[in-house]
C-alpha cells in the first residue's frame, strides 16, 4: 500500500507540474489554461457561434437563427409534422448558418430537443435579453415589416454587439421559461399592452393600453392570467414597430408551431 | 521571472497533491468513508468517471451516465425488497454507483434513493434537470418491451448529453413530491396521454384516449388525494407509453418495485 501512495503522489505531481507549467505559461501570455482548452476549441466557439463575454452562464451564442442542417430530409418544414420527420432523422441537426431559411413550425419541446442534439441549449428568457442588449435602431435595421421570412443574416444592420444576427424580427425566438397563471418568477405579469416599465430581464412590469412614451419604442407585451404558457421574444417579420428588445409574447402555448416562431441556441 | 514562478507553482502544487494523494490512499484503506471524492471535478475540470457535464442556464451539474447500481462496498449487491435496500442504505461506505455492466438498483424508495445518492456526495435530479439530461433520447432504442431490467451499457438508448437508459429499463425517481395534483404552483392534469408539456417536460394537459405523436405517445399519471413521488421515463414493460414526457405522479414515496430505480447528479 505504501507503493500505492508513492505512485499516487508521483502521478499527482506530474499532473500538477503540467498544470503549473500551463499556469505559468498563461501568466507569460503563451495561451489559455488546460481547462479552457478543454471547454473551448481554437477560436473560442463552435461553428456558427460567436463568443459572448458579459452574460453569466453563456459563453457562445448561435450567430443566426437555427435552420435545418444538411442531414435533414426537409429543408424548410412547413408544419409541425415535418419538423417531427426531421427530428426523427438521426443525422438531422439544426445549424447556425448565413443565408438559410430559419427553422419555423417548431414547438418549444422540439426546440429544446434540437438544441440538445447540437450539444447546446435554449436560452432562458433572462439570457435572451442579455443577447439583445446594445442593439440599436432595430426598427430600421431588422426584418419587422417585410411580411415574409428572410434568409438568415440578410438584414446586415440587424446585428447585436457580439455579432449575432436577426435577434429582433424575422422569426420570434423561443426561450426556456414558463409563465404559470400570469406569474413569472414569483411576480404577476401586467395585462397585455405597450411596455412602459421593465424588470432586469426586459420583461414588462407595467404596460399601458395607449402608447404614450418613447422609452421602450412601441414594444408590445402579451400575457394571459390563466394557463401555462411559454415565452417567445423579439417579434417577427410582420410585427411592425411592435417588435423590439422588450417585445415579449408570454401567451404562447408551448406546443405552438407556426411559421413566425423559430429559435437559436446557446452554450 | 517565469522560471522562478514555475518552480514555485510546481512546488506548491506537488505539496498539495501529495497531501491529497496520501489522503486518497488512506481512504482506500477505509480510514475515511471515502465516498465524498466521487462528487468533485478532477484536475482537468471534468466530471468523475461514469458522469457527464451538463451546463444549464441556472445550474452546472455532473450527471450519472448510467442508472444507479450497487457497488461492492454494499452488503447486498442485488436487493430484492425495501428492507434489503434499507440495509444497504444504512451501511457506511455503501453508495450509489454509475458504472457500465451493472444491474440497476431497484426495490428502492424515494427516501432511500435520496440517501444513497447523498452517500456518493450526490443528489437526485430535479424534474427539470432530469428532462434536460434526457433530451434527445430515442425511445425506440430503449428497453421498453422487456420482462426485466437490463444491465447498464452503452447502447442506442442514449440522450444527446450521453446519459443511457433515461427512457425505459427502470423508472427513475426525481427529487419532487406532488401534493394531490398540485405541483410547482399549478394544477397537474388528470391521467392520460400527454398533449402539452411545460419547460420541464411535465404535462400541462392530457387526452384520456388518443395518444399524441408530438409527445411520443407518452403517458401521464396523477391522483387527486395524497402525497406522491414522481417517477420519469417509464420502465421495461411500458411499451409505447415510455418516453421523455412519461411521468407517474401517482405513486406513494415509499413505492418500490423491480421497475423503479434512479440516478444521481451533483452541482458543480
Amino acid at each position: 500500500m505504501k507503493w500505492g501512495k508513492v505512485a499516487i503522489v508521483i502521478v499527482g505531481a506530474l499532473i500538477v507540474t503540467a498544470l503549473g507549467i500551463d499556469a505559468a505559461d498563461t501568466i507569460s501570455g503563451n495561451g489559455g489554461t488546460l481547462l479552457s482548452q478543454v471547454i473551448r476549441s481554437e477560436g473560442g466557439c463552435g461553428q456558427g457561434m460567436v463568443p459572448i463575454d458579459a452574460l453569466p452562464g453563456v459563453t457562445c451564442v448561435d450567430a443566426f437563427e437555427v435552420s435545418p442542417g444538411p442531414g435533414c430530409p426537409i429543408k424548410s418544414p412547413s408544419s409541425m409534422v415535418e419538423t417531427i420527420k426531421n427530428a426523427e432523422t438521426k443525422e438531422c441537426t439544426g445549424v447556425s448558418e448565413e443565408g438559410r431559411i430559419p427553422w419555423s413550425y417548431v414547438t418549444r419541446d422540439q426546440a429544446l430537443s434540437l438544441c440538445a442534439r447540437s450539444g447546446k441549449r435554449l436560452p432562458s428568457n433572462e439570457e435572451w435579453y442579455g443577447l439583445v442588449l446594445g442593439m440599436v435602431e432595430v426598427e430600421r435595421g431588422c426584418n419587422i415589416d417585410s411580411r415574409k421570412v428572410s434568409a438568415t443574416g440578410a438584414y446586415q444592420e440587424c446585428v447585436a454587439p457580439h455579432g449575432a444576427s436577426d435577434l429582433i424580427g424575422n422569426v420570434w425566438e423561443w426561450t426556456s421559461d414558463d409563465v404559470v397563471n400570469g406569474m413569472y418568477k414569483n411576480r404577476s405579469l401586467p395585462e397585455s399592452g405597450y411596455v412602459s416599465q421593465v424588470d432586469n430581464a426586459g420583461v414588462a412590469m407595467l404596460t399601458e393600453k395607449e402608447h404614450s412614451q418613447e422609452l421602450y419604442g412601441k414594444d408590445y407585451f402579451w400575457s394571459d392570467a390563466e394557463g401555462l404558457f411559454g415565452i417567445v421574444r423579439g417579434g417577427y417579420y410582420d410585427s411592425g414597430i411592435d417588435a423590439g428588445l422588450y417585445t415579449v409574447h408570454a401567451d404562447t402555448a408551448p406546443n405552438t408551431a407556426s411559421i413566425g416562431i423559430g429559435f437559436r441556441c446557446v452554450q | 521571472m517565469s522560471k522562478v514562478l514555475r518552480s514555485a507553482l510546481i512546488g506548491i502544487g506537488a505539496l498539495g497533491l501529495s497531501t491529497i494523494g496520501i489522503f486518497a490512499s488512506d481512504m482506500m484503506q477505509g480510514i475515511d468513508s471515502g465516498v465524498g471524492n466521487l462528487a468533485a471535478l478532477n484536475s482537468a475540470g471534468n466530471c468523475p468517471q461514469g458522469m457527464v457535464l451538463y451546463k444549464g442556464s441556472a445550474m452546472t451539474i455532473c450527471v450519472d451516465m448510467y442508472e444507479a447500481s450497487v457497488p461492492e462496498s454494499c452488503p447486498l449487491r442485488d436487493p430484492k425488497n425495501v428492507i434489503e435496500s434499507e440495509k444497504n442504505a444504512s451501511t457506511n461506505g455503501c453508495y450509489a454507483a454509475s458504472v457500465e455492466e451493472a444491474a440497476p438498483w431497484t426495490y428502492i424508495t424515494l427516501f432511500q434513493a435520496q440517501r444513497v445518492c447523498a452517500m456518493s456526495g450526490k443528489r437526485l435530479p430535479t424534474s427539470d434537470e432530469w428532462y434536460m439530461i434526457a433530451l434527445g433520447t430515442n425511445g425506440e432504442e430503449c428497453n421498453v418491451n422487456g420482462n426485466a431490467p437490463r444491465n447498464a451499457m452503452g447502447s442506442g438508448c442514449v440522450s444527446s448529453l450521453g446519459a443511457y437508459d433515461m427512457v425505459g429499463n427502470v423508472w427513475e425517481w426525481v427529487d419532487e413530491t406532488v401534493q394531490g395534483r398540485t405541483y410547482a404552483d399549478r394544477e397537474l392534469p388528470v391521467e392520460g396521454y400527454v398533449r402539452e408539456a411545460d419547460a420541464s417536460g411535465v404535462a400541462i394537459s392530457t387526452d384520456p384516449e388518443s395518444a399524441d405523436v408530438l409527445y411520443g405517445k407518452d403517458y401521464f399519471w396523477s391522483k387527486e388525494d395524497g402525497t406522491f413521488g414522481m417517477l420519469r421515463g417509464g420502465f421495461y414493460g411500458s411499451g409505447e407509453d415510455a418516453g421523455l414526457y412519461t411521468i407517474n405522479a401517482s405513486v406513494p414515496t415509499n413505492f418500490a418495485t423491480q421497475g423503479v430505480g434512479f440516478r444521481c447528479v451533483f452541482s458543480v
